[in-house]
Formats: C-alpha cells, sequence, structure tokens
C-alpha cells in the first residue's frame, strides 16, 4: 500500500520521511550508500574495475592502442566514453548515446585534464613516432542513480591498476615490437574523488542520490577533491544555493575523497598483480 | 507448508484429465501439464469440488498488465474537451514498475447526463484518479471508464499545488486558499484512505 | 596454427580439457535491482550478462505491436573492452545484428507469448568478455534472467557449441578452438523434450561426422541445463528455508 503513494506522490512520501531527518532507504541524509569495487576482473583489457555504489554498477575497461602523435610529437591521448544502454534502465533508449552520457563523457574528460592524474607525456612510446590512445570505456550495468560519483571511481581504480606492454621501435625498419612478457604499470600521480549532492524541496542537502531522489532533486553540485585540494566544483543550474551550503559540500567532499581513496588503496593492495 | 514442492519452467506436473486442470504459471501441452515459471506447487479444489486446480505461484508479485475490468490508478496528464489522457500506475494493489498510457473519453466519465459532461469540470492535470479498464483500446492507449461512484479523482490537485479535500461528489475545495474547485470525485474505498494516511 | 596441436596425442585440448568437458560454469541470478529480471553467467573466460525488462508498453513505433501476443525486442552487445583487439562498435555491426536475430527467434520459440498481447519484452544481453561460445553463453545467461523474471516459458533453453578435430567430437569450444579449427556447431534445445530450438553450423564437415558431433553437442546441452537447473533449485530452496525462519521469527 505505501508502494502506492510513492508512486502516486512521490514528493509527499519523501517529505514524510525527510521531516525526520532519513530516508527511505534508511540512510541519514549525508550517508553514502555502501561501495564495493572490484579491480582486474576482465583480463581482456589492459587495465579494469567494477564498481558498486548501492545498486548502481559501472564496468570500467581501458584498452590501449598505439598511435601517432599530434603536431607536439610526445602527448598521448586518453579517451573517456560513458555508456548508458537500455540494459541498466528502462529509461534509456537504444540508439546513439544520449544528452547525459555526452556530458558524463566530458565531465571524465574533463576530470582527468583538471587533475593532471595521468600526465600525457607518461604516454609517449616513442617521441615524434608512436604514442598510447588509452580508451576508457564506461559501462553502466544498473543504473540507481549517483552515475558520476560511480564513473570517477570506477575510472580511477582501473587506472591505478593498468599496466601497458613494452614497446619497442626499430630505428632502421620503423618496425614496432610488443612484448607482452613484460608489462609497466601506468603512472597515475593523483587520485580524483568526486561527491555529488543534491538539492530537495529548495533547501535539503541529501548526498549519493538514488534515481528516484535524482528524479525529485531541485538542484545538484558536483565536487571533486584530490588531497588537500579542491579539483572542481560543478553546479548545472538547478536552485541557488548560499554560500554556506556550498562549503558544507566541500567539507562533504573531502570526507568521502578519503574514504574512496583508501578504499581504492585497500581493493589494489588486496588484488595480486 | 506442505505443498512447498519447487517447480522449474518445463517441468511435468501432472495428467492433464478430467480431474485436473492447469492454473497460474502452468501449461498443457501432449495432454500433461507442465509448470512454465520457477515457483512452488500449488493444488486446490476448483469451486465445485470436481476438478484440481495446479498452480505454481513465484512468491513474488507478477509482472501484471492492465486487463479489462481491472480497476486502475492512473495520474492524469491532459485534458482537452474531448478527452483526457492519463499514465496508469497500478492496477488493483500492485504497482506497475512502468506505466502505460489510457484515455478516459466524454462519454466515459460518469452515467448519467452524459452528454453535459465538461472535461476541465471533472478532471485537471496531476489528479490521481481510480477507473476501470473498458477496453484495451487502439494501438495509442487503453480505454478508461469513471462512471462508478467509486471511480473518479482520488487526490485532486488545486491551483495552489495542494491536494483538496472532498466537498461533494462533484466539488473538491482547497485547504489552503479555500477555494472549491469541480471534479468527478470518487467515493474513495476506505482502505484507500487508509494508505494516503499511513504514508 | 602450425605447431599447435588443438588435440594432443594423450587427448587433452590446449586448455587442459578432455574432448567431452565443458568449461567451468558459475552464475548469479537477481544481480540488478532496476531490471525485471537479470543474470549474470562465466563460461570459462566467456563472461556475459542479460538482462529482462518487461512485459511493458510498445516503446518506439506502436505499428510494431501485436494484437495477439508479446512483443519480444533483443539486443546483443559486445563491450568495447571485451575482446584482445578493441571493438569499436559495440552493437550495430552485422555480427551483433545477426546474433540479435538469432537470440529473438531463439526466445520466441520458448516463451509463452499469446499470455501477454500488445505489450513488448526486452531481453538486453552484454558480453563483458568474450573467449569463444559467446551465442551459448547469451542464451544460457538470459534464459536465467526470465526465470528471474518470471517470464513463463516452455522449458529453459540451452545452448553449446562442438567442433570436430582430428576425428574427435569435442565439445564447448572456446576462441582459440573457434577461430582456427575446422567446422563449428552451435545449437540450442529444450533440454527436457531434447527439442532443438536453434542450429547453425558453418565450414565444412563430412555428413558422416555430422551426427557424432550433434551428439556430444546434445549431452553438453543436457549436462549444462543439468548445473543451471540444480543451482535454480537449491537456491530457490534456500531462500524458502530463510523465508520460513523469517516468518516463524
Amino acid at each position: 500500500m505505501a508502494d502506492q503513494y510513492r508512486i502516486a506522490q512521490p514528493k509527499d512520501y519523501y517529505r514524510q520521511f525527510l521531516e525526520k531527518d532519513v530516508r527511505p532507504d534508511n540512510r541519514g541524509l549525508g550517508e553514502y550508500r555502501a561501495t564495493v569495487m572490484n579491480i582486474g576482473c576482465v583480463s581482456t583489457a589492459e587495465g579494469s574495475s567494477l564498481v558498486k555504489i548501492g545498486n548502481t554498477t559501472v564496468m570500467c575497461g581501458i584498452k590501449a592502442e598505439v598511435a601517432e602523435p599530434g603536431v607536439d610529437g610526445k602527448n598521448g591521448y586518453l579517451v573517456p566514453n560513458v555508456e548508458l544502454s537500455p540494459l541498466c534502465s528502462a529509461n534509456f533508449r537504444p540508439g546513439p548515446p544520449g544528452e547525459l552520457a555526452q556530458v558524463l563523457s566530458q565531465n571524465m574528460a574533463d576530470l582527468i585534464a583538471d587533475s593532471q592524474c595521468v600526465k600525457l607525456e607518461n604516454l609517449c612510446v616513442c617521441p615524434g613516432k608512436l604514442v598510447w590512445v588509452l580508451h576508457i570505456d564506461l559501462v553502466c550495468l544498473d543504473y540507481d542513480g549517483n552515475l558520476m560519483d560511480a564513473c570517477t571511481l570506477a575510472m580511477m581504480s582501473a587506472l591505478k591498476s593498468t599496466s601497458l606492454p613494452v614497446v619497442t621501435v626499430d630505428e632502421e625498419s620503423g618496425e614496432i615490437k610488443t612484448d607482452p612478457s613484460s608489462r609497466t604499470l601506468l603512472p597515475v600521480s593523483c587520485c580524483p574523488v568526486s561527491t555529488t549532492l543534491i538539492v530537495f524541496d529548495n533547501k535539503l542537502l541529501l548526498v549519493d542520490p538514488t534515481s528516484e531522489e535524482e528524479s525529485l532533486a531541485t538542484g545538484a553540485v558536483t565536487v571533486v577533491t584530490e588531497g588537500k585540494n579542491v579539483c572542481s566544483i560543478y553546479k548545472p543550474g538547478g536552485t541557488p544555493l548560499t554560500d554556506k551550503q556550498i562549503r558544507d559540500c566541500i567539507e562533504r567532499g573531502f570526507i568521502r575523497g578519503k574514504e574512496a581513496r583508501s578504499l581504492i588503496e585497500e581493493t589494489l593492495c588486496s588484488v595480486d598483480r | 507448508m506442505a505443498t512447498s514442492r519447487i517447480c522449474v519452467p518445463g517441468q511435468r506436473l501432472n495428467r492433464a484429465d478430467d480431474k485436473h486442470i492447469g492454473g497460474k504459471g502452468t501449461y498443457s501441452r501432449n495432454g500433461f501439464i507442465y509448470s512454465s515459471v520457477l515457483g512452488y506447487w500449488e493444488e486446490r479444489p476448483t469451486n465445485d469440488n470436481t476438478e484440481i486446480l495446479i498452480s505454481v505461484h513465484t512468491g513474488e508479485t507478477q509482472t501484471v498488465i492492465p486487463s479489462i475490468d481491472d480497476i486502475v490508478t492512473a495520474r492524469v496528464t491532459n485534458v482537452n474537451p474531448r478527452f483526457c489522457k492519463c499514465e496508469i500506475l497500478s492496477v488493483g494493489t500492485t504497482p506497475l514498475c512502468d506505466v502505460y498510457r489510457g484515455l478516459v473519453r466524454k462519454e466515459d466519465v460518469r452515467a448519467t447526463e452524459k452528454d453535459r459532461v465538461e472535461m476541465y469540470r471533472c478532471f485537471r492535470p496531476g489528479d490521481i484518479i481510480i477507473a476501470r479498464v473498458l477496453s484495451l483500446g487502439d494501438a495509442q492507449s487503453y480505454i478508461l471508464g469513471t462512471a462508478e461512484n467509486e471511480l473518479g479523482v482520488a487526490i485532486g490537485m488545486s491551483e495552489a499545488g495542494v491536494s483538496m479535500v472532498p466537498v461533494s461528489w462533484c466539488k473538491m475545495q482547497c485547504p489552503k486558499t479555500l477555494n472549491e474547485e469541480f471534479r468527478k470525485v470518487a467515493k474513495v474505498r476506505p482502505e484507500y484512505i487508509q494508505t494516503v494516511h499511513q504514508g | 596454427m602450425a605447431g599447435m596441436e588443438l588435440l594432443s596425442d594423450q587427448g587433452f585440448r590446449t586448455d587442459g580439457r578432455k574432448p567431452n568437458e565443458l568449461r567451468r560454469i558459475r552464475f548469479k541470478k537477481g544481480v540488478f535491482k532496476q531490471a525485471d529480471g537479470s543474470a549474470y553467467l562465466e563460461q570459462g573466460n566467456t563472461k556475459v550478462l542479460a538482462a529482462v525488462y518487461g512485459p511493458h508498453e510498445i516503446r518506439g513505433g506502436k505499428g510494431k505491436a501485436l494484437h495477439d501476443q508479446l512483443l519480444i525486442n533483443c539486443q546483443y552487445s559486445m563491450a568495447t573492452f571485451s575482446t584482445q583487439d578493441r571493438k569499436r562498435r559495440p552493437r550495430g555491426d552485422r555480427k551483433s545484428l545477426e546474433m540479435t536475430a538469432h537470440l529473438k527467434q531463439t526466445f520466441n520459440a520458448v516463451i509463452l507469448t499469446e499470455l501477454y498481447p500488445k505489450v513488448q519484452l526486452d531481453i538486453y544481453v552484454e558480453v563483458l568478455q568474450s573467449d569463444g561460445g559467446n551465442y551459448c553463453a547469451s542464451v544460457n545467461a538470459a534464459t536465467l534472467a526470465l526465470i528471474d523474471a518470471g517470464i513463463p516459458m516452455k522449458d529453459y533453453v540451452i545452448a553449446c557449441s562442438g567442433s570436430y578435430i582430428r576425428d574427435t567430437p569435442v565439445v564447448d569450444i572456446n576462441n582459440l578452438e573457434e577461430s582456427s579449427a575446422g567446422a563449428e556447431i552451435i545449437m540450442a534445445i529444450l533440454p527436457r523434450c531434447e527439442q532443438i530450438v536453434f542450429i547453425e553450423m558453418n565450414s565444412r564437415l563430412h555428413e558422416d561426422h555430422l551426427s557424432p558431433v550433434m551428439d556430444q553437442v546434445m549431452t553438453g546441452c543436457k549436462d549444462i541445463f543439468n548445473i543451471l537447473n540444480q543451482q535454480v533449485r537449491d537456491e530457490l530452496c534456500k531462500k524458502s528455508a530463510q523465508d520460513r525462519i523469517v516468518d516463524s521469527g
């Protein structure tokens, strides 16, 4: 019976819970869902990971290819791509990538560029001749809100586990040789973590929204932190927030950042490489 | 439960003779009753006690689709002088995971004085209505009707955006502005009111 | 494949299996919440995910609706990182479209479509890691997802592949055997009534050899069926035992 009320009047349903500072799934307003991570689950990829935040599941696979560099001669390429297929939610239609998928792909690219976590010159194989192209494919398998955080977490943990084969170029013949037996780990200098909050009823801030909460939200904020630095703040319109509220968001971002980074480290340690 | 025997799709349950008939979750082929879903075996004599009904129940709510004569709950999305469009939210007490489109035509709104119905005085977008499925309709949507006392608007949204209180069979009052608005009000069954107040 | 023996003189295959041995099968039903039914299945190194949505209202072009039965919509896709070389198009290429059509035909034959007129059912299959037998793993995973969703079916559909190497029929072939050996036979069957729903063969095979391979594949299908069926039953058994504890406590 409560289910019917939830479908018919979702906002009222939520208000009754939020009055008592709790959400329908038993979380507090600032509480994250349980986060689970698995690294190195796809052996055909150079680096891979699976991240679950509550029900939201994202799989990341990184494939490396060699290509000719651009005019500067030494910078490699990182190409993130987020895929939201109809497999993960009934709201997505088959066909070319939708708006959300394109926005997320761009967000991921910006995140790498802003945080400088992977330096493009590190992807150089042979200056002027050969560089690495890393295709970072993020596939959403189950969509229950807060994709941004799940994607960043999946991407960073996959990057940290990525190892590239040693490639040598013969000076004279220009022949490319790969040695599959020896691999080097991709240098990742830092690990940005994003934290998403939504605004409910123009005043309450909820951390880590589910898809239902996202559909009721009047605004959203994403804070990306790295160590003690703020990497980016992204607030795509919606309800205006006060200075104090933004500060609260940033503070929450730092706490989450610390938790997430230690989770990545723990998982990396537990997986023998 | 003595009858909790597990059945899987394709499992042969019994001979389909004049004593046994297959119920929900089963199908018949070549004179036998087979299970079509994963669930538990259930045997029950039919009402006239002449046959035994064998069915397989899954223990979870089965996926339902609206069929003729079902009572459905729907949200009004669009009203025009001839009909109003709505999205069906639940069938009986089972919420649907995905909305189905429905249509209430002007002549199906009430049982009497059908020709004097004005759609805008019966439904407004955002209202939650209780209706009966009259037909599976065309390819576009299900045809719904509210021509019964128990059917019509259950929760009306006033112009101020608050849910209104019914004051008569054709009027509702907004608790905020005390404005009265016209609706085809449903005489809501007690159990429905209970839901709304429980949350 | 010079210098590489697909079947050694001792009768072992490249991955150490006997000719009639299946790869290890592991699966989990109901892995996702959004979908009405879902399953994850591993057959050796082939990892497949299947999700079922529906039955729900027809989407995109009402004209597709069938007035007396369910419309089944399939989509087969392979993750870009699932193969050795990166796949540029995860879906929509000819191979995927063919696979989509095959899946649709297979499941049209077993789902009791007449129970749901004018609505649609979606079956999505995603290959996460591919090591041969993609069709077989997809069919098996989708069967489990359909059971999880509670969609009425005539029977399980189980698929298995086979080949003929060095005068020996082999079953459940992997990527290496698929790409280098001669003939490949793929079969999808209803294991209880032993009916063949789908069969595909490519390359050449002497007619005398056909029936031993088919027999071997049939046995493989039944073995897979026994594994899946056993675990599905055990899980429900465990679940109902737990429910009873909750009820009485």
